[in-house]
């Protein structure tokens, strides 16, 4: 968690080596936004930010995951969706909403193709505001999920 | 049937015949009636007249043309009992558009190459949604409707769902027994919201901060292409200011996506030091944005004309000499990274997309240029001066092409961002608005239009126009006879973004 902390409070720096730390599984469902929180979280996963290296891996299967992830307002189409993957995770598993498209809506509330967001439809672990929130917003987030107290100043 | 004497001779050409037509929105909207409509139709088969895309505002179908490549030419008909005769038999590029309008309004297009459903999977709230009478649903929904495939292929379908971090989208696979692909064929929607509809009831500046966030990647082009919808619809061009920072902006997002799809195709290629090096310019251009601009994906950086901020003039004067010194700086290792041997094995001679069907599917942008298409918007764009736009690549249609011409155009960004920064730019002429507009932008990915009718001060109806739809249809003939392992990076290499099909 030191280590997350670590990248929070020094802002970016590019391809900061972090050692191992404990690890969260997460993944990342996009359920119909622009991408631009997606683009976020792909900022995450890469080399400028390297996520991965302080524990926090991406995996491609719910069956391995620990986070559900969800970015983009969740249309009808994915609703079944989401709900199998939530299904396919293992036990003690977390959902997080990150941007406002996945927590309210955003932009883009209920309509003929689109529920809206996750608030209030199901129980969220954490919720990231911002369109889209920053990577720092979004590591921020995800500290807290493992229950660190994170500095006011570093969200 | 008697012929009036004085009737003008039919005209030979596509766009003669619909200037035929009754003018209904300046010089360049015209309504035909049905015998018209058909015989456009007709002469589509020869005229090579471009079309760039179809739509419907409830009452009518309109289909737009660029008349002598670069003035905007609209063709409307209303749809007899919900029917309407299809243009994709003579324009294949029209078969996406037409299905959404089925799924959308329930028009349906006579002698259509393919009327099954595109965005409606059966899980929205009624069938026809957009249309005067909506439908009831039924319940359960329709199984897909895929394509038949060969008995002893192999099916193997990826997505909605696969943990990337991109917009939802099925792709269905039938692999032969040697593990190449024998059919593509994807199933979209899932990221359907209806940003056409919720654009209808919005001021302008409500409606150009819901275009920022269309498609993330390109957030700068569908905000400029709908401003200048809207001013072509106002009469009220964009000051000089605000043109030259559309043009910096425009370049800025251009770096920052072609560098963002770069490393999303170098990465399954196995260039892991070029998606690294791409990962992290990309950050530093994004964190400038955000720093100096106010958003790192440039969200609300754009406002319609008349509305100047001479503040985000300056933000993007400054970022744009900021992000030219990275690029400049950057070249040399990406250039580097480029040249690992082991690259061009995996890129050459993969996933080519030739150039007449580039062409006949619409397919412009990037991938289109890789397949050696002269199509750039920009040249039809307030702002910009042919001569910035070269690059001089070889144009095989490859995803080594797509790379190359996204490396060069990286540095023609950095030359466009110092040269746009101290000229004087011609702005665009201020015509009699007509309470309807068309305007465009050359996105990262392609050409972004968009067609809006104001009423009020307000958006009356709207269409918007993604190079992702045809960039679709066009992945499911490149990936056929591509190996199973290559259909990642392939598709990738075209940068797609379900998030602008869908819509
Ligand atoms: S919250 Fe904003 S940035 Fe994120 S998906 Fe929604 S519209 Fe896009």
């Amino acid at each position: 968690m030191a280590l997350l902390r670590a990248i929070l409070t020094r802002g970016f720096r590019p391809a900061i080596r972090l050692p191992a730390v404990g690890t969260m599984a997460v993944f990342h469902v996009e359920t119909g936004g622009c991408e631009g929180c997606a683009m976020e979280v792909a900022a995450l996963d890469g080399a400028a930010y390297a996520l991965p290296r302080a524990g926090v891996r991406f995996v491609t299967t719910p069956r391995l995951a620990d986070v559900l992830l969800v970015t983009g307002p969740l249309t009808r189409a994915m609703a079944p969706v989401l709900e199998a993957a939530w299904h396919g995770m293992p036990d003690r598993k977390a959902l997080v909403a990150v941007g406002a498209c996945a927590i309210d809506g955003g932009p883009f509330g209920e309509n003929y193709a689109v529920l809206g967001g996750l608030e209030g439809r199901a129980p969220l672990d954490a919720s990231i505001p911002g369109c889209p929130p920053s990577p720092a917003a979004i590591v921020a987030g995800l500290a807290g999920l493992l229950g660190a107290s994170e500095p006011s100043s570093s969200a | 049937m008697t012929v009036r004497a004085d009737a003008d001779p039919l005209p030979r050409t596509a766009a003669g015949l619909i200037r035929r037509g009754e003018a209904e929105a300046g010089a360049w909207r015209f309504r035909l009636d049905e015998d018209g409509w058909r015989d456009l139709v007709e002469a589509l088969r020869h005229d090579p007249l471009p079309f760039v895309t179809l739509w419907a505002d409830g009452r009518d179908v309109h289909a737009l043309f660029l008349d002598g490549g670069e003035r905007p030419l609209v063709a409307s008909v209303e749809p007899y009992g919900g029917r309407y005769l299809g243009l994709s038999p003579v324009r294949p590029a029209a078969a996406p558009f037409e299905r959404c309008m089925q799924d959308l309004w329930g028009f349906s297009a006579m002698d259509a190459r393919d009327s099954r459903p595109w965005l409606d999977q059966g899980l929205w709230s009624a069938t026809w949604p957009l249309s005067d009478r909506p439908g009831p649903v039924a319940w359960p929904p329709e199984p897909p409707d895929f394509r038949p495939v060969p008995a002893d292929h192999m099916i193997l379908g990826s997505g909605p769902a696969d943990g990337g971090h991109h917009a939802p989208g099925h792709l269905r696979l039938a692999l032969d027994g040697g593990g190449a692909v024998g059919q593509a064929e994807w199933r979209l929607g899932y990221a359907h919201r209806g940003v056409a509809a919720r654009l209808s009831g919005l001021d302008a500046a409500g409606a150009v901060r819901l275009a920022g966030r269309v498609v993330a990647g390109a957030s700068v082009a569908h905000q400029s292409a709908l401003c200048r919808a809207i001013e072509n619809a106002t009469g009220q061009a964009a000051d000089i200011a605000t043109t030259r920072s559309r043009v910096l902006l425009a370049e800025i997002e251009r770096a920052a996506t072609h560098l963002l799809d770069l490393s999303r195709v170098a990465r399954p290629a196995g260039a892991g030091a070029l998606a690294a090096e791409c990962e992290r310019v990309r950050e530093a251009i994004l964190e400038r944005c955000g720093r100096v601009g106010g958003h790192r994906l440039l969200m609300d950086c754009v406002g319609p004309g008349g509305a100047g901020d001479p503040a985000m003039d300056d933000a993007a004067a400054s970022m744009a000499v900021g992000v030219a010194d990275l690029l400049e700086s950057a070249r040399d290792r990406l250039v580097r990274c480029r040249a690992w041997p082991g690259l061009e094995m995996r890129v050459a001679g993969v996933g080519v997309l030739e150039q007449l069907v580039a062409r006949t599917l619409g397919v412009g942008g990037v991938v289109g240029r890789a397949s050696g298409r002269e199509e750039d918007l920009r040249r039809l764009v307030p702002g910009y001066r042919r001569e910035w736009l070269d690059s001089g690549v070889r144009r095989g249609g490859d995803v080594a092409a797509r790379i190359d011409l996204r490396l060069a155009e990286l540095g023609s960004v950095a030359r466009v961002l110092r040269a746009a920064a101290g000229s004087a730019p011609a702005v665009a002429r201020t015509l009699p608005g007509v309470g309807e507009g068309v305007g465009c932008a050359e996105g990262p990915r392609g050409a972004v239009w968009y067609w809006v009718r104001i009423l009020d001060g307000r958006v009356a109806a709207a269409h918007v126009c993604d190079p992702a739809l045809a960039q679709a249809s066009a992945l499911e003939h490149v990936l056929v006879g591509a190996q199973a392992e290559d259909v990642a990076m392939i598709v990738r290499s075209f940068g797609l973004s379900a998030a602008g099909a869908d819509l």
